[in-house]
């Protein structure tokens, strides 16, 4: 570690890698009631364990991209961060805040829950990714603005890099985007439109610049590579971004009761999005391709290439793949969407967090990297996961076609829960592959406590041709 | 071989353009401009395929092969899984659509692997669908 307050991001990415655990099993636990349905009832039923799926998802992510920015920004700034006791305090804020409101999920009915939260008030509670009461959701506000102000004044005092302008931009978008959650107008239409400009806009949109920046950060430190050959990457892909993704939220707008003109415009720049995911495909393989001698950290550069791939499939491929108007009017909401939403969530940011926290915490605990053995056990991981991943997205993508099939295509189309009826057999093997994530999972936790020999951290300094 | 080494960790390009472009035109056959790209691929290679760079020579015929190796497997085997299975079959849509998707997504990764073959001046050859390597 260059700078000792970067050690404020070790908290946030415990906690992160915690709440993925929890994630997880209550994945494995809908995977289940998809089959035997009333496993857990009426303890947990499917909607709430589906609320607590996806909320830790988001949450465990946010923890992770905020402990990037503290390990990230005071190095590429050279400079201590600028409040380390503000960063720690918004931890245990954070942490509180999202545990009370995962509990409350899972304790308290949704309808009093909103009752009791203020709900009447201001009604935000509700939408699918945006379930969290309003105090939770002012409280994300609160805890977002207060850590831009904290990496934002440290980088004004530092060096400003083009890495750390775009992981800011990308920040900041994303606070200010999370805004439209509070605007929820009663008109179904509208409302969904808006829904959109956080969903769409995040992963699609800004989101996109947080990974292409830690991705930049990464592949710097692990090849050794130029700073200039970097940045040049980074603009063409930001631009990229921007350009395809804003009016690419069109294609949601297809059967929403929006304007058909947006069947047009969705397609045609939703059909373009992959070009930025497949930009960050090829600038991973380029820069590792470009180092002259291995850096210790194997697993850091496995993560990152794998980012670079699995991002490409789960966003680009699985994406166009039900994105054009005409696919989409006989795909929509049904398992492909789920196989996409899988698939990306993985391959983007779960993989792109990973890669920063393999490659910042050894250090944080003063290594170079992990011992060799350590390692081995991190890229085993690494290969469980991502590979139980691609088979989840084939066996929904299986399950998605034949559902379009019977239920929307056929002549005598079956009503919803018959078809569901007919595609079991791939939701149970969904069930096993969900498993096998699960032990890649437990895997990875294992990695952490295994010791070795290490080389104490320093700076790794390429070789010269 | 070129004699002189590239200094990878700082040099953007050193590939030679035309390998740079045939990997390019490889990458946009299979997304963005599928057939247009091939034509202007083939046409590239008629002209040049007795380059003096070795590399030109290695990327141009690479990519032509491979992209007809490969674009006869892509779409002659979803071919036979619906002349197999028949239109009306919706096991054939299934393995159809999963094969198209996951062998098209390859050959793209591939592609990525050797456009940056190109641009860093290194030699590729696509595993099976390509053709040997000269020497
Ligand atoms: C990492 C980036 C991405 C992530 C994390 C992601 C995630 C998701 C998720 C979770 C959904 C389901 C939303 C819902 O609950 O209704 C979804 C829907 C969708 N995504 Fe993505 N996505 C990404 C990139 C893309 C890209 C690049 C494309 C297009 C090329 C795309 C096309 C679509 C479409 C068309 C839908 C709507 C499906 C429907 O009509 O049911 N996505 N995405
Ligand atoms: C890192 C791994 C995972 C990620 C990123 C992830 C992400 C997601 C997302 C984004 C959704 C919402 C999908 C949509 O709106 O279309 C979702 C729903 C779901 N996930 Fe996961 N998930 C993961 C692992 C798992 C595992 C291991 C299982 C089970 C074995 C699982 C089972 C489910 C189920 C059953 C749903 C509900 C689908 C529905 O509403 O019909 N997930 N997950
Ligand atoms: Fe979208």
């Amino acid at each position: 570690m260059k700078y000792k307050t970067q050690a404020v991001a070790m908290p946030y990415f415990i906690a992160a890698i915690a709440l993925f655990v929890g994630q997880i099993i209550f994945g494995m636990i809908m995977g289940l009631q998809y089959v035997v349905g009333d496993f857990l009832f009426p303890e947990i039923p499917f909607n709430v364990a589906r609320m607590v799926h996806t909320n830790l998802l988001i949450v465990w992510l946010l923890f992770g991209f905020m402990g990037a920015a503290y390990y990230l920004v005071p190095e590429e700034a050279e400079t201590e961060l600028y409040s380390p006791k503000l960063a720690l305090a918004l931890f245990w804020i954070f942490l509180a805040a999202g545990a009370l409101t995962i509990l409350g999920y899972l304790f308290v009915p949704y309808a009093t829950l909103a009752a009791a939260t203020g709900n009447d008030i201001l009604a935000t509670m509700g939408r699918e990714f945006l379930e969290q009461p309003l105090p939770t959701k002012i409280g994300i506000v609160v805890v977002a603005l207060a850590f831009l102000f904290n990496i934002t004044m440290t980088m004004l005092k530092g060096r400003k890099t083009v890495i750390s302008i775009v992981l800011l931009l990308g920040l900041w978008g994303l606070a200010i985007f999370f805004l439209f959650a509070f605007y929820n107008p009663s008109n179904l239409v509208k409302d969904k439109f808006y829904w959109w400009w956080v969903v769409h806009l995040w992963v699609e949109g800004v989101w996109e610049l947080i990974m292409a920046a830690l991705l930049a950060f990464v592949l710097i430190k692990v090849t050794g590579v130029d700073r200039e050959v970097i940045e040049k990457w980074l603009y063409v892909i930001i631009t990229l971004a921007l350009v395809t993704g804003i009016i690419g939220t069109g294609h949601h707008y297809f059967w929403i009761g929006t304007p058909a003109y947006w069947q047009w415009l969705g397609s045609i720049f939703s059909a373009l999005e992959p070009i930025p995911f497949f930009a960050m495909t090829v600038f991973a393989f380029n820069m590792v391709n470009r180092r002259r001698r291995e850096h210790p950290n194997k697993a850091a550069v496995l993560w990152a290439l794998g980012t670079g791939v699995m991002a490409f499939l789960g966003a680009g491929v699985w994406g166009f793949l039900h994105t054009l108007a005409p696919v989409n009017y006989f795909t929509h909401g049904s398992q492909i969407t789920a196989a996409h939403g899988h698939m990306a969530f993985y391959g983007a940011y779960v993989m792109v967090v990973i890669t920063i926290i393999s490659y910042a915490m050894p250090i944080m605990r003063g290594r170079a990297a992990n011992s060799e053995r350590a390692q081995v056990v991190e890229m085993w991981s690494f290969w469980i996961m991502t590979i139980s991943m691609v088979f989840i997205t084939l066996f929904l993508t299986a399950a998605g076609i034949l559902q379009v099939w019977l239920q929307r295509v056929a002549d005598t189309p079956m009503p919803f829960m018959m078809a569901q009826d007919q595609v079991q057999l791939f939701y149970w093997m969904r069930q096993w592959a969900g498993v096998t994530f699960f032990i890649g999972l437990v895997t990875y936790l294992v990695s952490f406590f295994i010791k070795g020999e290490t080389k104490p951290a320093m700076e790794y300094k390429p070789a010269t041709a | 071989m070129p004699e002189r080494q590239p200094d990878l960790l700082k040099e953007q390009a050193p590939g030679p353009r035309l390998a740079i472009v045939a990997e390019a035109l490889f990458l946009a056959n299979l997304m963005v401009a599928p057939g247009i790209a091939f034509v202007a691929m083939f046409v590239l290679w008629r002209r040049h395929r007795a380059h003096p760079d070795p590399l030109v020579r290695n990327h141009l015929e690479q990519t032509v092969f491979a992209s007809l190796w490969g674009g006869a497997f892509l779409v002659g085997m979803s071919l036979v899984i619906f002349l197999l299975g028949g239109f009306e079959s919706p096991a054939a849509w299934v393995l159809a659509i999963l094969y198209f998707v996951c062998f098209h997504a390859t050959l793209i990764l591939l592609g990525v692997i050797g456009l940056n073959r190109a641009i860093l001046a290194q030699r590729w050859r696509y595993p099976l669908i390509g053709p040997e390597l000269e020497e």
